[in-house]
């Protein structure tokens, strides 16, 4: 085995723990690097080291077989375990499959069942069977009805898997994607049982979405409640609220404003509207006024802009009390002309981090920046389109420095944002035009639950 | 050229479980976070099972899986930002090339690797078998041993390289 000199190998030790782990920043990232750039002893080691990783992750029936008692296996960690769901139900482990009580309706798009290693269309699977995947492609939805009414409905781009526990309740774990679960009534000593690789949930009766990636799992909660379970803390989800589980542990995020501005027609007591003036918005002397009419309501939702054309300039419709640095903002916006928005957090427009989407002069992507205390600062770009012919879900979330923006399901950024803003701010949220509006259907804030 | 529910199928899948773990070190190493390898993982898979017509039985199959999971890593690289990843494409490439190199030595080393757990002390065994087995984050071992979650990351570290020496020992040298 090869082991690196002792210039550099207690740097390295700590690099490749915290590696294994998922821990290493930015810093540790480029010392890795150069570490194994200027130093092929040091090379060797890491591919040995990572090696050793891998077969630990694989040892799992080694590891289970030395255990003392035997425990029930809950291990996503294992990355090889994980990835390996996708074929463990082609294998058909079980010579006597047991039934699921459940049927597929037709799907919408291209949806199939993976059994026996075979793919089959879902008009063509029969019954469900322990252990089917149900795999939805692009653009695509499959809904399951469990014999109790429960039903599942599986959004695009998601594989989940549906077993029968000891006990014969239904188990759904879903790997990748995302589900809309309105599940039947159950007794509370008998809840359905949903898990992810970070999350188990118990379900005695309740509607909710439950989307998982590689990464993390969201769970939101529209009706009911659920009992979660992440790495030994469990954590009891009221209705409205949101937990998201990942290496860092689990977040229950509580509700700061849920606004259906398609059904409004003025904004709620707690928020206002300011303006300042195009001419003055870069300038020391920036002035911001009171506009409650910069904004109107349509039909369809929340336009921000005078209903009559006006002088051009920064809208900006904010919530008036302090939440906090962290939030959780979403807005879906109505598909048709082309659009920009800006979301800001952690103050307004004028004081905290803005998120743009679809920024005139930086076609289609998403951008971060702040324009305190005067001049734009970019602190992080994406360039990928944004269509504007249908309907999206714009996400933005800060929490411990780290932003993150999601259009529709897809993360487009991922950073760490440490810039400072000006310490006297109102540590809020707000959403501002950036040329043209586009119709704001809702506009949902969560902040975390303080640890 | 495989058709699908037939023998050769349930070969491949077979074959295709038996490379998870080769697969899995092969993209940790070349991505340095086991979430993003856990990631192209599930990708390499897609393609592997839908492209599974390609592969002829008896040929090379993991020469094939391994060129999959390259472009799986350089399509995922393409996505990332820039200070997310670990390394230079340069490097990449030098990795890339000893990482099937050193995974000739995996069958070898999974074989020793047994008998190195059993000859971990009680303890360290418990250790890995709580964070491999059973997934438990390194917060909740911690609570349980009145250690920092520093303190059981460095233990962990310390024990994959005793795993390390006790596999190479086994092998009678540089296995």
């Amino acid at each position: 085995m090869s082991v690196p000199c002792e210039e550099i190998r207690p740097d390295l030790e700590g690099l490749l723990g915290a590696m294994t782990e998922g821990r290493l920043d930015v810093d540790g990232r480029r010392r890795l690097a150069s570490i194994l750039h200027d130093h092929p002893d040091a090379r060797q080691y890491y591919l040995d080291y990572c090696q050793m990783h891998a077969l630990l992750a694989s040892a799992h029936g080694v590891l289970h077989a030395m255990q003392p008692s035997s425990r029930r296996r809950w291990a996503i960690v294992g990355a090889a375990a994980a990835a390996g769901l996708l074929v463990a139900g082609l294998l058909g482990k079980n010579p006597a499959p047991t039934r699921v009580d459940a049927v597929l309706a037709p799907p919408t798009g291209s949806a199939w069942v993976l059994r026996d290693g075979r793919r089959l269309d879902p008009g063509a699977a029969g019954g469900m069977i322990d252990g089917d995947r149900l795999v939805t492609g692009a653009a695509s939805e499959l809904s399951v009805r469990a014999k109790d009414g429960t039903t599942l409905q599986l959004r695009e781009s998601t594989q989940s898997r549906l077993g029968v526990g000891s006990d014969g309740r239904l188990r759904v774990e879903l790997e990748e994607g995302l589900m809309r679960v309105d599940a039947a009534p159950q007794r509370t000593d008998h809840p359905l049982l949903f898990a992810t690789a970070h999350l188990e949930a118990s379900i005695v009766g309740t509607v909710f979405d439950l989307a998982a990636s590689g990464n993390e799992t969201r769970l939101q909660l529209l009706e009911g409640k659920v009992r979660l379970s992440s790495a030994g803390r469990v954590l009891d989800l009221q209705s409205g609220e949101i937990a998201s589980a990942d290496r860092r542990g689990l977040v229950r995020w509580v509700p700061v404003c849920s606004l259906p501005f398609a059904g409004m027609k003025a904004l709620p007591p707690p928020m206002e509207t300011v303006f300042c003036p195009s001419e003055l918005l870069h300038k020391k002397e920036r002035r911001v006024d009171s506009a409650p009419d910069r904004v109107h309501f349509v039909p369809g939702g929340l336009v921000l802009g005078p209903a009559t054309p006006a002088s051009h300039g920064l809208v900006v419709t904010r919530w008036k009390e302090e939440v906090g640095d962290d939030l959780l903002m979403e807005v879906e916006v109505a598909g048709g002309e082309r659009w920009s928005l800006g979301f800001a957090m952690s103050g307004d427009s004028f004081e905290g981090y803005r998120t743009i989407f679809a920024v005139f002069g930086y076609p289609n992507g998403t951008t971060i920046d702040t324009i305190h205390p005067v001049e734009c600062v970019v602190l992080a770009q994406d360039p990928r389109d944004i269509s504007y012919d249908r309907d999206h879900t714009l996400r933005v979330e800060r929490r411990a420095g780290r932003m993150r923006v999601w259009i529709d399901r897809e993360l487009r950024l991922d950073t760490e944002i440490r810039h400072p803003l000006p310490d006297g701010r109102r540590r809020t949220f707000a959403l501002s035009n950036y040329g043209a509006p586009p119709i704001i259907r809702s506009l949902k804030v969560w902040k975390p639950e303080a640890p | 050229m495989i058709a699908s529910g037939s023998r050769d199928s349930e070969a491949f899948v077979r074959l295709m479980t038996g490379h998870q773990g080769r697969l899995f070190g092969y993209l940790f190493t070349l991505l340095g976070d086991p979430d993003a390898a856990n990631d192209v993982l599930q990708e390499t898979n897609v393609v592997l099972w839908r492209d599974c017509r390609e592969f002829r039985p008896g040929s090379n199959f993991k020469a094939w899986a391994f060129r999959v999971a390259h472009f799986q890593v350089m399509a995922f690289r393409q996505r990332q930002i820039r200070d997310r990843l670990v390394f230079e494409d340069e490097m990449l490439e030098v990795l890339a090339s000893a990482a099937r190199e050193t995974d000739d030595a995996f069958a070898a080393r999974q074989e020793k690797l047994t008998d190195c757990l059993g000859r971990l002390a009680a303890p360290h065994r418990e250790l890995i078998r709580r964070r491999y087995t059973d997934g438990e984050s390194l917060e909740a071992i911690a609570r349980g041993r009145d250690m920092t979650p520093n303190a059981v990351m460095q233990s962990l570290f310390r024990i994959r390289h005793s795993l390390m020496q006790c596999v190479a020992r086994f092998a009678g040298g540089d296995a």
